[in-house]
């Protein structure tokens, strides 16, 4: 059975110019990304208690480069900015985990029932998927969010609708090829119900590319968030956020203030490469035989 | 008592064309996998279904469980006609007829345990009154098939275990229903030869302990030998010729049948050299453009011009035995 994930997420290359560059399959790769993963988890639920300052309000001098007493500098209205990256850690992961659980709470149900049902409603959905999923990722989001206005729940739906088509057209062609497994027949013939036989034989065999999708999903939704707080369709500010602190940090770059937007950047880039790792790193353990495909 | 009963069933698969071509041809081609098959089991009997690969023997089997809608033909099952029978009555029925498919490892979801796997029949018809019941039940079973030590087996994956256990999983799957009849398609063919004979002693031992009608689906006449009480000889999606199985195999008369028999390898290596073999010429015409007459006649060494016409209707020359050939005619 292929259970190959072979989706567009930015992160994917990512991930195969890693295994090439890890050697693959040691299992390092998975280990690296869950050590930066905690990392950055771990600085996002105790912000409040490492963050040296408020991140919202002015705790030095403007424009101070990094010192002993702001380790990251300070930014135009003089806020720590090692205490921004750390709050923005919080609403970058927030915004992630809430966008990729409400695009797989659409993509996954659909998924399954049109593979399973197929037919009309199949093609139905496949085509108002595959419409979504033909426009590029960031500036749908633009739209949609331009739409919701800002605000955490509405970046992350509008990140949801971006990334809701993946989870479909991966979910769905699995389940198109499980249905004709002969385990699935069997349970027929035993006697199972259609709804038995895709959440006890289906959905089993379907979970580990939804896993490794998750965990890709994460990367790019970041990425995307930035993008759109960087865009000012993001968090509305003060609030602390990477996206953000690099669109406010760009404008000063030519004074040569390189640390307001090298350490929000630095901080995206560690996430993403992260979780790519990481899920890259599951993938090769899940679907062993990804590595074939070049 | 006859159990099972089958009346001229047909089943044509449609072929997929491409677009281009759909439009401009009218015509709409069909593999003609069955080809009016009738035939009848007796409780307690087992039926052997005997054909080459393509010869529709698989079809049948997963026509009459309905796992297949036919294009045409009846089934009954217990007195019962089964064929218009809706889903909700047929997947309660199904606790009375069960499968048992060539690839055990297939067969199973490789996401579920295998005491799992066993006790979910149950679950499904609410066979017993609680988990801890129906996991006695399954320990039971998994021991009856020799899978010991059953709480071990219980909590395994279908790859943890090997090729033969895993089709013991199999049918303790289909049994533990206690079913009345079940269709063994190719059940033993995947398995080596030391474990084949193994897993057909003991389905016989099955058969006899819980009163199961088989319809035991084969490619290999030589497994038919220790199980079958009838032996069905399908050629194309016709069945040519059936009869016992002694009648068979000491004295085939239809063509296609003597030229089975004949293939049969010999224990002995003296006796094998002085039997002739008689390997028809050819292949298995395409069941999508099947043969006018009998299917057999292209192939056929004593094919005459009337096998060309109209294929032979199955005659029953003596009680239980039928031939389908014009030399019998």
């Amino acid at each position: 059975m292929e259970t190959q994930v072979e989706v567009r997420f930015l992160s994917a290359g990512i991930g195969r110019v890693l295994r090439k560059f890890f050697r693959s399959g040691s299992g390092k790769m998975a280990f690296v990304g869950a050590v930066i993963l905690i990392v950055f988890l771990l600085a996002a639920l105790f912000a409040d208690q490492i963050a040296p300052y408020d991140p919202t309000v002015r705790s030095g001098r403007t424009f101070q480069p990094p010192s002993s007493k702001h380790i990251f500098g300070t930014d135009n209205l003089g806020r720590d900015m090692f205490s921004r990256v750390l709050h923005g850690a919080k609403i970058a992961l927030l915004i992630a985990f809430m966008a990729v659980l409400i695009a797989a709470a659409i993509g996954i149900p659909l998924g399954l029932l049109s593979g399973y049902i197929g037919g009309p409603l199949d093609r139905i959905l496949t085509l108002i998927m595959d419409a979504v999923y033909s426009f590029p990722g960031l500036i749908l989001a633009i739209a949609v969010a331009a739409v919701l206005g800002t605000g955490v729940t509405n970046i992350a739906v509008s990140i949801a609708v971006v990334y809701a088509p993946t989870y479909f057209r991966v979910i769905r062609n699995q389940v198109a090829s499980i249905k004709s497994e002969l385990y699935v027949e069997a349970a027929r013939a035993i006697g199972a119900r259609n709804w038995t036989i895709l959440f006890r034989y289906v959905l089993p065999n379907v979970l580990p590319s939804v896993v490794v999708v998750l965990s890709m999903n994460l990367a790019d939704a970041i990425m995307t968030e930035a993008g759109l707080s960087f865009l000012g369709l993001g968090i509305a500010p003060p609030t602390p956020d990477w996206g953000y602190d690099l669109s406010n940090g760009q404008r000063f770059i030519l004074m040569n203030d390189w640390w307001m937007i090298m350490f929000p950047g630095l901080a995206i880039i560690v996430l993403v490469l992260g979780f790519s790792l990481f899920s890259e790193g599951l993938n090769e353990y899940l679907n062993p035989n990804v590595g074939e495909r070049e | 008592m006859t159990l099972l009963k089958v009346e001229n069933l047909v089943k044509h698969f449609p072929v997929r064309i491409n677009f281009v071509k759909a439009l401009f041809t009218r015509e709409r081609k069909k593999v003609h996998a069955v080809n009016g098959v009738s035939f009848e089991i007796e409780e307690g009997q087992t039926l052997g279904l005997v054909g080459e690969s393509g010869s529709g023997k698989t079809t049948t089997g997963r026509l009459i469980l309905k796992l297949e809608e036919p294009t045409a033909g009846r089934i009954f099952f217990a007195g019962k006609e089964i064929t218009s029978l809706g889903a909700e009555e047929m997947r309660r029925l199904r606790r009375e007829m069960q499968i048992i498919f060539q690839d055990p490892l297939a067969s199973l979801n490789p996401y579920m345990r295998i005491g799992e796997a066993v006790r979910h029949p149950l679950v499904i018809h609410s066979i017993g009154e609680n988990k801890r019941r129906q996991r006695e039940m399954v320990i039971e079973m998994l021991e009856r098939v020799n899978l010991r030590p059953a709480e071990e087996f219980y909590n395994r994956f279908p790859r943890q275990i090997s090729g033969g256990q895993r089709q013991r999983v199999v049918i303790a799957r289909a049994l533990i229903t206690r079913p009345k009849f079940v269709v063994a398609d190719e059940a033993v063919a995947m398995l080596d030869v030391s474990v084949r004979s193994q897993l057909l002693k003991l389905m016989m031992d099955l058969k006899h302990e819980f009163n199961l009608t088989y319809l035991f689906i084969t490619h290999d006449l030589a497994t038919t030998k220790y199980i079958c009480d009838r032996i069905a000889v399908m050629y194309l999606g016709r069945i040519v010729e059936e009869g016992s199985f002694k009648d068979i195999y000491t004295d085939p008369k239809h063509p296609y049948t003597r030229a089975l028999i004949s293939a049969v390898p010999e224990p002995d290596p003296k006796a094998g050299e002085k039997k002739k073999k008689l390997i028809p010429a050819g292949e298995v015409p395409n069941p999508i453009d099947p043969p006018s007459g009998c299917p057999f006649h292209p192939r056929c060494p004593y094919a005459k011009e009337v096998c060309k016409t109209a294929p032979p209707k199955l005659k029953e020359l003596e009680s239980g035995r039928r031939v389908a050939c014009y030399l019998y005619s």
